[in-house]
């Protein structure tokens, strides 16, 4: 229990002064426009994946009618109809449970894609970067981006001048005069003044989190959130654990504020920074340009040898040499075009998914220099707005158009139909997302790294805090 | 009495641990954020050289073909990156670098670089550029938060006030000691940014180079001295420095890291982006509207059966179809142009925020002239992306003439390297200062706002610790 001396002192001095009622108004106005602004992004996306699905599946309704019939009346209206070459399937990258807490990550990349024969693995995301990349380079307000970057600084603001202020107005000396040690006042005083930030803060997000977007279950949603604040809750211990060893160790108030800013730069700007210009220079992200040409060099081959591609293709499939031949050749030459692009391009794509592979290896040993790395990643992580999700989404939906062309190639080649059955058979895709628990593995050893850290900060602050008073005052 | 001032404002820097160690982290920053910023705009032009011959030879190489099928196959445009972009990047990495430029379509330029960097490149960019308008100004503030506090509290200030200093000297005196100060950390920064950022490997793509980096140059010398003055202002405001280096800190962190994002998700809010799979849709619409409008299609016919002197479309001596094509490619450019017109139009409003609230956040100011000078930003990304529009219905209609002229009355008419090799390559100049400088007159005035107001608060700030001082 906080003894009531050390309670009236920070109520006078803190809790119900004009900087403490200035600080809890502060991180309730700042959570409150995170939290307006992830849910606003968040039930736009929603929506727009909504109509976009809704649209794809009265496509493959009308489809799949036309099919029925064919294979009722065994007649087609016109040869194109119920043709394989234009089944076409929505994708959806569902937002995650808690997408509204972190959106940095995902802004950039799509989130919807139609499956079908005329696209192909490499330009199947195309056509949707149509936003202002001036606000994309600026990045989205959002929980994270409050926790990580500006609660460590008001954290600091609060509480930097616990020991060092009441030293220079001598206040420290009489605490210890009638207490005879400083110790238990100052961790209280600290305490009171991190929790009243850290009441402020879990409120607001405990109630955003409350509020599901349409389509998002709460207790998913919550459960979610739950781990996504402890996290939080380190990475607060961490700054509150640095706060307690700069006032301990340093001596004159501006000089444990600067110091702390200064660590706050490093930590926030500095090391991801330089550690994320360090791991593109060592693993650079294979020119999308050369995947571009070597796409454009397979279309070509195709079209050139359209010919002998399909001689080729029907070679493993001579069953299906009868074909219809109304049905422009088109179809068939550019299934085969997507077909030649998707070989040469697939060794580019492998290139772009190790280098990205060994970029996240080295950040992730890059981390345990920032906690706010550590912090972000994890965040960031857990609420869904990794860009690992993103690219999990981008390889299963290549890997659901590999599965069409192998489903449909045959028959679009030889110029064919498949039946309903065939078709019945054809998965709808349905994204995979890893589960929390896969999640909480992937970054416990750094947390756990960051408590240590913490625990050895407390510790030192602590001993110095026990220190005899003539050397601490 | 100025000069023995401004000496021992120098002499107390040189012997600030404190000082000595930020300057040289701000040096080792600057030089290496100019090491990898150069490596990269350098990997960036080599890559588009690269890409631009393979694509004259594929395009070249694509074999005998009917000219509207080449002219679905297309060619693409590629966004040179001038060389200050090692400099300030700007949106380089957010702004798509590589647009087709297909039959039917007037597709937006893909292949953003910022979609492979991952989430470390999300927190922070390491440019030459955001060192000197996010990092140093925190050092600035850092370095002068006791400039005059600390003077006030030591007791010093009111010796200086007992030797006749007036306020003006004194104001002087701590301007031209931080001055030299931020010299010391500063010059060499720019100096070793410069020169690297210079020297990269690539096209001098910009016409008016030499003038922008004149003006870039202005731009953060006069930005590092606001910053200054302010710094000395804020100084010379609290009677404490401990109170001095939180009104800076709070500052900076507000204007300088919050109101940039909060304002850009304002500007997204209020100016809501349509979903990419909308506009794609409109713009197939667009492409295919002619086909739908079938008075345009009547009018067409009859215009060049007139121009013609024929009855029929079978007795035209030209290839109707590859008429017809031409025309409905001229029927779809007021629409694209109608719908990129919107889809700027709400850009410029997002942008509008972003300028408004750089009232509030001089970095921002700052970023947005700065990001023009360097030809980095969305006024040049547009610019890019007209030109490639030019060259695309140019490309495109000598195709479809080729079609028309020679493919009369030939089903399988097929045009070869000849006319391949008629297609030139794009080629971009983007446009000269001078000529956009009207879109950054609002971000000039706000930032010579700043300069102006920070020197007269320094000066009246100053003023005010001194009269105290005496009374």
């Amino acid at each position: 229990m906080i003894s009531s001396p050390v309670f009236a002192l920070e109520k006078r001095l803190f809790i119900f002064s004009i900087p403490g009622f200035a600080i809890a108004i502060a991180v309730f106005v700042l959570g409150a426009v995170a939290a307006i602004n992830g849910q606003t992004v968040v039930q736009r996306s929603i929506e727009a994946q909504t109509q976009f699905t809704d649209a794809g599946n009265q496509t493959v309704e009308e489809w799949r009618d036309a099919l029925v019939e064919i294979e009722e009346t065994g007649a087609a209206l016109s040869p194109f109809d119920a043709r394989p070459m234009n089944i076409r399937m929505p994708a959806v990258l569902p937002p995650a449970p808690l997408a509204d807490f972190a959106l940095s990550g995902n802004d950039m990349h799509p989130t919807t894609t139609t499956l079908m024969g005329w696209a192909n693995p490499a330009d199947l995301f195309i056509e949707y970067e149509f936003s202002n990349p001036t606000l994309s380079s600026i990045g989205g307000f959002d929980f994270t981006f409050l926790l990580v970057v500006l609660t460590p600084l008001i954290m600091i603001a609060a509480s930097f001048d616990v020991l060092a202020g009441d030293r220079e107005r001598g206040r420290a000396r009489i605490i210890a005069a009638q207490a005879g040690h400083v110790a238990p006042s100052v961790w209280k005083r600290l305490a009171l003044r991190n929790l009243t930030i850290w009441i402020c803060f879990g409120a607001i997000t405990a109630i955003a989190a409350m509020i599901a977007p349409s389509g998002v279950s709460l207790p998913v949603r919550l459960s979610h959130f739950v781990v996504w604040f402890a996290v939080a809750a380190i990475y607060g211990l961490f700054w509150f654990a640095l706060i307690a060893f700069a006032a301990a160790y340093v001596r004159r108030s501006e000089t444990v504020a600067a110091s702390l800013f200064a660590a706050w730069a490093i930590f926030v700007f500095a090391v991801p920074a330089i550690g994320g210009a360090l791991a593109e220079a060592a693993y650079p992200p294979p020119s999308r340009l050369v995947f571009l040409s070597e796409m454009r060099e397979g279309e070509v081959k195709a079209i050139r040898e359209t010919a002998e591609l399909t001689a080729g293709f029907l070679a493993d499939h001579p069953e299906m040499i009868e074909s219809d031949e109304a049905v422009p050749g088109f179809y068939s030459s550019n299934f085969l075009a997507n077909h030649e692009a998707a070989k040469r391009t697939t060794p580019v794509l492998e290139k772009f998914n190790q280098a990205r592979q060994q970029r996240t290896r080295l950040i992730s040993k890059l981390q345990f220099l920032s906690p706010s790395m550590i912090a972000n990643n994890a965040l960031t992580t857990i609420a869904g707005g990794d860009i690992a999700r993103n690219m999990a989404f981008q390889e299963q939906a290549r890997a659901a158009l590999n599965d069409l062309f192998e489903r449909i190639g045959p028959a679009v080649v030889a110029k064919q139909r498949i039946s309903v059955a065939e078709f019945d058979s054809i998965p709808s895709f349905n994204f995979q997302d890893r589960s929390l628990s896969q999640k909480v593995v992937s970054f416990t050893a750094p947390l756990v790294f960051l408590v240590l850290i913490s625990a050895v900060l407390l510790f030192a602050a602590q001993r110095r805090l026990r220190a005899p008073l003539e050397t601490l005052l | 009495m100025i000069s023995t001032v401004v000496g021992k404002e120098i002499k107390t820097y040189l012997r600030s641990g404190v000082f000595l160690s930020l300057a040289v982290a701000m040096v080792a920053l600057a030089v290496a954020a100019a090491a990898l910023s150069t490596q990269r705009i350098a990997t960036f032009e080599r890559e588009r050289i690269a890409a631009e011959a393979v694509d004259r030879d594929v395009w070249d190489g694509q074999g005998e073909r009917n000219p509207h099928a080449a002219a679905h196959f297309a060619r693409y445009a590629f966004k040179p990156v001038p060389r200050l972009a090692a400099f300030d990047p700007g949106v380089t990495d957010h702004a798509g670098i590589a647009l087709w430029m297909e039959a039917h379509y007037q597709n937006p330029a893909v292949f953003r670089r910022a979609e492979d960097l991952g989430d470390a490149g999300r927190m922070a960019n390491l440019s030459p550029a955001w060192i000197l308008q996010y990092a140093a100004p925190l050092f600035i503030f850092l370095i002068l938060f006791a400039a005059v506090a600390g003077e006030r509290e030591a007791g010093t200030l009111r010796q200086m006030a007992m030797t006749g200093l007036r306020p003006e000297a004194v104001f002087t005196a701590k301007l031209l000691g931080a001055g030299a100060g931020l010299a010391i950390i500063l010059a060499p920064a720019l100096i070793v940014s410069t020169l690297m950022t210079s020297n990269v490997q690539a096209e001098p793509v910009l016409p008016d180079g030499g003038a922008r980096i004149v003006g870039l140059s202005i731009i953060y010398i006069a930005y590092a001295a606001a910053i200054g003055a302010f710094a000395v202002g804020v100084s010379a405001f609290f009677e404490e420095k401990r109170n001095a280096l939180i009104a800076l800190v709070g500052f900076w962190a507000v204007s300088f890291m919050m109101v940039p994002r909060l304002a850009g998700s304002i500007a997204a809010t209020a100016y809501p982006q349509p979903d990419a799979s909308s506009l794609s849709k409109e713009l197939a619409d667009a492409a295919s509207a002619a086909r739908g409008d079938e008075a345009y299609q009547e009018e067409i016919r009859q215009a060049v059966l007139t121009e013609y002197g024929v009855e029929t479309v079978e007795e035209l001596p030209i290839n109707y179809g590859a008429y017809s094509l031409q025309k409905s490619e001229e029927y779809a450019h007021p629409l694209f142009e109608a719908i990129y017109a919107r889809l700027d139009a709400l850009h410029d409003g997002q942008e509008r925020i972003l300028k408004s609230a750089s009232m509030v956040s001089p970095a921002m100011a700052v970023q947005k002239l700065s990001a023009g000078l360097a030809g980095v930003d969305r006024i040049h990304q547009q610019a890019f992306t007209a030109a490639a529009e030019i060259h695309r219905r140019e490309t495109v209609k000598i195709l479809n003439d080729d079609l028309k002229l020679h493919g009369g009355g030939q089903q399988n008419y097929a045009a070869g390297e000849i006319l391949w090799r008629e297609i030139k390559d794009f080629t971009y100049t983007p446009p000269r200062y001078k000529d956009i400088a009207s879109n950054y007159a609002f971000s000039a005035f706000v930032f010579a706002f700043y300069l102006i107001g920070s020197f007269f608060f320094a000066a009246w700030s100053v003023k005010r610790a001194h009269q105290r001082i005496a009374s």
